[in-house]
């Protein structure tokens, strides 16, 4: 019974804290933590509940894999937890303490005070998540503890949160399995031990995971730069190559000229020239006019992108005037929405006889504005149907780009798409708002 | 009569945008006249300022001065918010999305051929007068304006399916025929910009009942003429099904 109580109370404690981040799939599994949370709870032996520490930071951990970022998740997790923990036993304590309820109540009738202070714990639960949940959507949790001493305090808050936790799981179970005073009074040693370990464990788990990202995430930018230095160094070989045939035409015409050759002259000018001008004009790829991006990652995963493009012989067409080194969103979530972007307009476009994609990145006073545009070849569907997961018009394991991408935008008060099917060309674009509310 | 303003400094490229505009003009009769031909950008922005209205401006994007064509263009914008802006390139450097969404450029015309010049032209023209020719205050109604940062478009109401609220915050996405648009706001702001065409149907979303293609009850769903589907709730089902068959018998 206790069991049943326990995941309804959490249940509605996740659903309003975390509602403002995480969609269906991931509340399941949320949900499904929670499971085998309050299962172990239950199944526990009193001897074991000091393991129960070890089951709470495993599970932050797994939840890191819902949510980014693992202090906020840690966080949320923990306050979840202690609510629970303490809804449940402020509420106890009021309810069996009430006079006029309790005095002259027959033992029989004790079943109905417990359900009446279950509802209670469950409207209390409501109401203080409901709160919070709307607070917390407020702040910007990723910006914030990107500095260490949040970090730092958002640590010692949360092992205290823990060691709250297993000190009343303690006193309950213990008190209600009747265990003796001196072993009371040996938790206290416990209580120190556990605070240590927990803070200790918390902070150096949080920084190693965060850490083993961002080094992951430079691994990828210098690859995706290493290309584009490659193609850098091409381009230089194939102006190097044109310095010389442009000499040897030179010398040519000047032949022709003091032989006063006119006629020669047109010849050599209709069947050589004009073809080297236009061949030479397709072959100088238009990649480095990404020098304007002065984001590194973001310079490493379109000039990637549109590489791949370029193998794949799509003409690509790249406007980026103003110099970009700001933009208000996490770099990361950006290189991401970009990638999904650029790769959808890629396998869009392929079919085109003529593929073409249009990319251009716009900076106006406040914002920044992302372009990516690709003709395309009919059927490719509503747009509406292309949001929804799982819609693909190339077999069944793809078409979770365009999902993802509206997950991430939805996170931000401040970056919007725009999709457009026009008859030759479907554009998407995102637009930042630099002045946006998370400054 | 709509003024024509051409901005390039090459003279002879210069002569022949005129001549073709002209030839263009007294042939499909457009009130339209050469306002000014210049091949200095600071001309052009002296000539805005004046006041003259409406004006379309044809503007050389590479131009060998200290402003650009689309720097020129951005100022131009300022003095001139209503104002028609084509651009005329050389090679397709830019893209035209660049245009499209920066000084909102009706269009950009490439320098190859003069077939291709003469026909872009006309087609440019034309739009002009059509988009002039429609009585203003009906093009004002019919429009609705939305704010992203500080790009500011419009989009004709009749292309609207419904208005939802996306993610925890300020946000709104429109649905139109053939795209979605995500702008700040709140349902309750943009309620008062909305005419009688558009009916809340559910907490978050506002429908274009003109755009209904059918209601299904059970379901509490709306299936819109673009296929897309959206929700009514308990509370609106009354209002938003009067309004739908009032359209019927108005159409009746």
């Amino acid at each position: 019974m206790i069991f049943y109580k326990a995941f309804l109370w959490e249940f509605i404690l996740i659903s309003n804290i975390y509602n403002f981040r995480i969609n269906i799939v991931n509340k399941k599994f949320i949900l499904g933590v929670f499971f085998i949370l309050t299962l172990s709870l239950k199944t526990l032996d009193y001897k074991y509940f000091f393991v129960l520490p070890m089951v709470l930071i495993a599970i932050q951990v797994l939840l890191f894999k819902v949510n980014n970022n693992v202090i906020e998740n840690i966080l949320l997790v923990s306050i979840i937890i202690a609510l629970f923990g303490v809804n449940k036993f402020i509420v106890s304590k009021i309810v069996w303490n009430i006079p006029s309820l309790i005095d002259g109540l027959p033992k029989s009738h004790y079943k109905y005070i417990i359900i009446f202070r279950d509802i209670l714990v469950a409207i209390v639960c409501f109401i203080e998540s409901k709160f919070l949940g709307n607070k917390i959507n407020k702040i910007s949790l990723t910006e914030r503890f990107k500095k260490n001493h949040y970090k730092f305090l958002g640590t010692i808050i949360v092992a205290i949160l823990n060691i709250g936790i297993v000190l009343y799981i303690n006193s309950t179970i213990g008190s209600r399995l009747g265990i003796k005073k001196c072993i009371k009074i040996m938790s206290t040693d416990i209580f120190m031990f556990y605070l240590l370990f927990n803070f200790l464990l918390l902070y150096f788990l949080s920084d190693l995971l965060v850490k083993r990202i961002q080094y992951k995430q430079k691994i990828k930018n210098l690859s995706s730069l290493n290309e584009y230095t490659k193609t850098i160094e091409n381009l230089y070989t194939d102006i190097n190559k044109m310095k010389h045939d442009y000499s040897n035409i030179i010398l040519t015409i000047s032949g022709y000229l003091d032989s006063s050759d006119l006629d020669g002259l047109k010849r050599y000018f209709n069947s050589n020239i004009l073809k080297y001008n236009n061949s030479f004009n397709k072959k100088i790829n238009r990649l480095p006019l990404l020098y304007s991006i002065k984001l590194l990652e973001l310079k490493g995963i379109v000039s990637s992108k549109l590489l791949r493009a370029y193998y794949k012989n799509i003409d690509i067409n790249i406007s980026i005037i103003e110099e970009i080194d700001f933009i208000n969103m996490d770099i990361m979530d950006l290189c991401r929405i970009i990638g999904i972007l650029l790769d959808n307009a890629i396998e869009a476009c392929e079919k085109h006889s003529k593929p073409k994609i249009n990319f251009s990145i716009i900076k106006n006073r406040t914002s920044i504005l992302l372009c990516v545009g690709n003709n395309y070849v009919e059927p490719i569907g509503n747009i509406h149907e292309m949001f929804k997961s799982g819609f693909s018009t190339k077999g069944s394991n793809r078409g979770v780009g365009l999902y993802i991408l509206e997950e991430i935008v939805s996170r931000y008060n401040n970056v919007f798409i725009e999709t457009r099917k026009e008859k030759d060309e479907f554009v998407q674009v995102i637009i930042v708002d630099n002045e946006g509310a998370d400054l | 009569m709509i003024n024509i303003v051409v901005c390039e400094d090459n003279d002879v490229q210069r002569q022949s945008i005129v001549k073709i505009l002209k030839e263009i003009i007294s042939v499909h009769n457009f009130k339209m006249n050469i306002a000014l031909e210049a091949s200095d950008p600071y001309e052009v922005i002296e000539y805005s300022k004046r006041g003259n209205r409406p004006n379309i401006y044809l503007l050389d994007v590479n131009l060998k001065s200290v402003i650009n064509g689309i720097n020129l263009a951005d100022r131009l914008r300022e003095e001139d918010i209503l104002s028609f802006i084509i651009f005329i390139t050389s090679h397709e450097d830019m893209s035209y999305l660049t245009f499209k969404y920066k000084v909102e450029a009706m269009d950009y015309i490439i320098k190859d051929n003069y077939t291709n010049i003469k026909n872009k032209l006309y087609e440019c023209l034309n739009t002009v007068n059509k988009r002039m020719s429609i009585d203003k205050e009906e093009c004002s109604k019919d429009v609705f304006t939305i704010n992203t940062g500080d790009v500011i478009r419009t989009i004709n109401c009749e292309d609207i399916m419904f208005f939802e609220t996306v993610g925890g915050g300020h946000k709104l996405r429109v649905h139109c025929l053939n795209s979605q648009i995500e702008f700040s706001g709140t349902l309750k702001e943009i309620n008062e910009s909305l005419d009688y065409r558009f009916c809340k149907s559910h907490k978050s979303y506002i429908v274009n009942i003109v755009n209904i293609d059918f209601i299904d009850k059970k379901t509490k769903t709306i299936h819109m003429n673009n296929g897309e589907q959206c929700y009514v709730s308990r509370n609106y089902i009354k209002e938003v099904i009067k309004a739908f068959t009032d359209k019927y018998e108005k159409l009746i």
